[in-house]
């Protein structure tokens, strides 16, 4: 399986003989179809059942949580990483990843209409953040590959910074795994995802165990959260 | 001449100091000249817009104009150094052994453990200028010891290949880096003017002043040196020390640069050109100021490209450079009579 991404080794497999079926799960303008994709795998390795099961599970869970988040007072996050040269951040606005963001009973600070033909982040600059972004309740300031924004000056305009609800997104569990959990299980298990979400726009709902997410350290490094 | 070069100049500083104003008011925020000029001045009533321009636009003016500067005088240099006119300190690899230099010393902090990266990370503004400037030393050395040996377009092909056998190497070392947690200077391979702040704007300034008091030293026998070396010899220079202090004032201009700002191309090769036109003349000392500030407008014009109001996404500096300065390569290539004579 793959997806458009790969249409040349799609072409090559085939003339293998090897069967392809192409997926569009970065497509899925809904985070819970994404988890959908499950169900195909399921079917084509004979455990459709199981897999059935486990989009069932997914889905319940995440009622459940939706409904919890719905309970506490609606919260406002900024998600925007820094890309670094200074000035460059992706700030997530639209689709999959907003909608989920939204679930968390969450206002997404820059949010935009969502759109199937444009990513979910669009790039904006910091001059950008600090005339619109400044009153978020709570900030995802980098993802597992940014660099640590440094600029504590510019910091101090912005109420998540100095109300100490800055996150950043280690991405694993295992810091020794080869791979960055978050964009790989946290596909399919967006239930994992609303979880942490949840527990950073809402202190009250906070137990401290996260599980891709955790508070900002301001330091370099990217090892995971510690947990086994 | 002298008229000539004075007027130039005073021209090209006026368009700087409108240039730099403009980008002060605009970017992905309008702000009027009024409210820039007042931001300036300290008269600013609204925080925020004080706050772009004093602590987000004016340092990243402040440093394109620096380091346009320094690579305007670097190419002037190097073009005489080598006796070749596509000759800067992109084109023969010296800002790739650069960043090669701080990819080093970034990943030998990672591997050493977090009280390196730490160190690394506070100290950043003179270590980082260090590291760099011994990259771009040792691949100058080397260069100009090639130099003597072969033609300007061999030369100019050996340092486009350096460029990339250096640039992938950085990018393996700062993979490696990354996964030993030294993640330090993320997004640096793509050139820009805006990751300096205030504070580090000395770390900056000072080698690069440093480089344009040797430039300026060194212009007198340099100039003789573009008429070969035995008539240089013939007026009493010392050839080898005039190569070295050369060389070093290359360093002390080049070294800052790519450690606070990537790899910026294109610039030091079309800034000495650009004066050569204006002067009339190829004497290095009036070539100095045009190039220096010609380089700053360009690399000021490439900024304020990069930082229009785009949507969605941002343009990448070395793009625009590329997009001006190739083409003017490539009639340097075609119809220079020195690269003529070195075919």
């Amino acid at each position: 399986m793959a997806d458009l991404t790969h249409t040349q080794q799609i072409e090559r497999v085939r003339t293998l003989g090897i069967p392809v079926v192409p997926t569009f799960i970065d497509a899925e303008p809904h985070y819970m179809g994404r988890v959908e994709w499950v169900e195909l795998v399921g079917l084509l390795v004979g455990r459709e059942q199981e897999a059935q099961n486990f989009v069932f599970d997914v889905e319940q869970e995440v009622a459940r949580l939706k409904e919890l988040a719905s309970a506490q007072p609606r919260r406002s996050l900024l998600w925007a990483w820094y890309e670094g040269s200074g000035d460059r951040w992706s700030v997530t606005q639209r689709n999959a990843d907003a909608a989920l963001i939204r679930d968390a009973n969450v206002e997404l600070v820059l949010g935009k209409e969502d759109d199937p033909r444009l990513d979910t982040f669009s790039r904006l600059s910091t001059e950008q953040l600090l005339e619109s972004a400044t009153d978020a309740d709570c900030w995802m300031i980098r993802d597992p590959l940014s660099t640590v924004y440094t600029r504590h000056d510019l910091l101090e305009r912005f109420k998540a910074y100095r109300e100490d609800c800055v996150f950043w997104q280690p991405g694993r569990r295992h810091p020794d795994a080869d791979s960055w959990e978050v964009w790989e299980m946290g596909h399919i298990r967006p239930d994992w995802l609303l979880s942490d979400l949840i527990k950073i726009a809402h202190p009250e709902l906070r137990d401290g165990d996260y599980r891709y997410f955790q508070p900002e350290t301001w330091e370099a490094g990217d090892g995971g959260t510690g947990h086994n | 001449m002298g008229a000539r070069v004075t007027t130039s100049s005073l021209t090209l500083l006026v368009g700087l100091a409108a240039l730099s104003l403009y980008a002060l008011a605009f970017g992905q925020i309008s702000l009027s000249f009024g409210d820039a000029l007042s931001a300036l001045a300290g008269l600013q009533g609204d925080e925020l817009v004080s706050q772009i321009v004093l602590d987000i636009r004016l340092p990243r003016v402040l440093t394109a104009i620096i380091a346009g500067g320094a690579l305007g005088i670097a190419g002037v240099l190097m073009q005489a150094l080598f006796r070749n006119p596509v000759a800067d300190a992109w084109s023969l690899g010296l800002l790739a052994g650069g960043q090669l230099g701080v990819a080093l010393t970034v990943t030998a902090a990672a591997f050493a453990g977090p009280a390196a990266v730490s160190f690394l990370t506070v100290f950043s503004g003179p270590s980082i200028t260090v590291a760099a400037a011994i990259g771009v030393a040792l691949t100058a050395v080397f260069m100009l010891a090639l130099g003597r040996k072969i033609g300007a377009i061999t030369l100019l092909v050996v340092g486009l290949m350096i460029g990339f056998t250096a640039q992938g190497v950085t990018s393996v070392l700062l993979h490696f880096a990354a996964r030993a947690g030294g993640r330090v200077y993320g997004g640096w391979s793509d050139a820009s003017f805006a990751g300096v702040e205030a504070a580090n704007l000395p770390w900056l300034a000072a080698p690069v002043l440093g480089g344009i008091a040797l430039a300026v030293f060194t212009a007198k026998p340099l100039t003789s040196l573009l008429l070969g070396e035995t008539y240089a010899k013939s007026l009493g220079v010392k050839v080898s020390s005039l190569r070295w202090l050369a060389l070093a004032a290359t360093v002390a201009l080049v070294a800052p640069v790519v450690a606070f700002c990537g790899p910026v191309s294109f610039i030091g090769l079309i800034a000495p050109h650009f004066a050569r036109a204006l002067a009339g003349s190829a004497r290095i000392l009036p070539l100095l100021p045009l190039a220096a500030l010609g380089g700053a407008l360009l690399a000021l014009m490439g900024d304020v490209i990069v930082h229009a109001p785009w949507e969605q996404h941002f343009l990448h500096l070395n793009a625009i450079l590329a997009m001006v300065g190739a083409p003017i390569v490539i009639l340097i290539l075609v119809y220079s009579p020195t690269v003529k004579g070195w075919r």
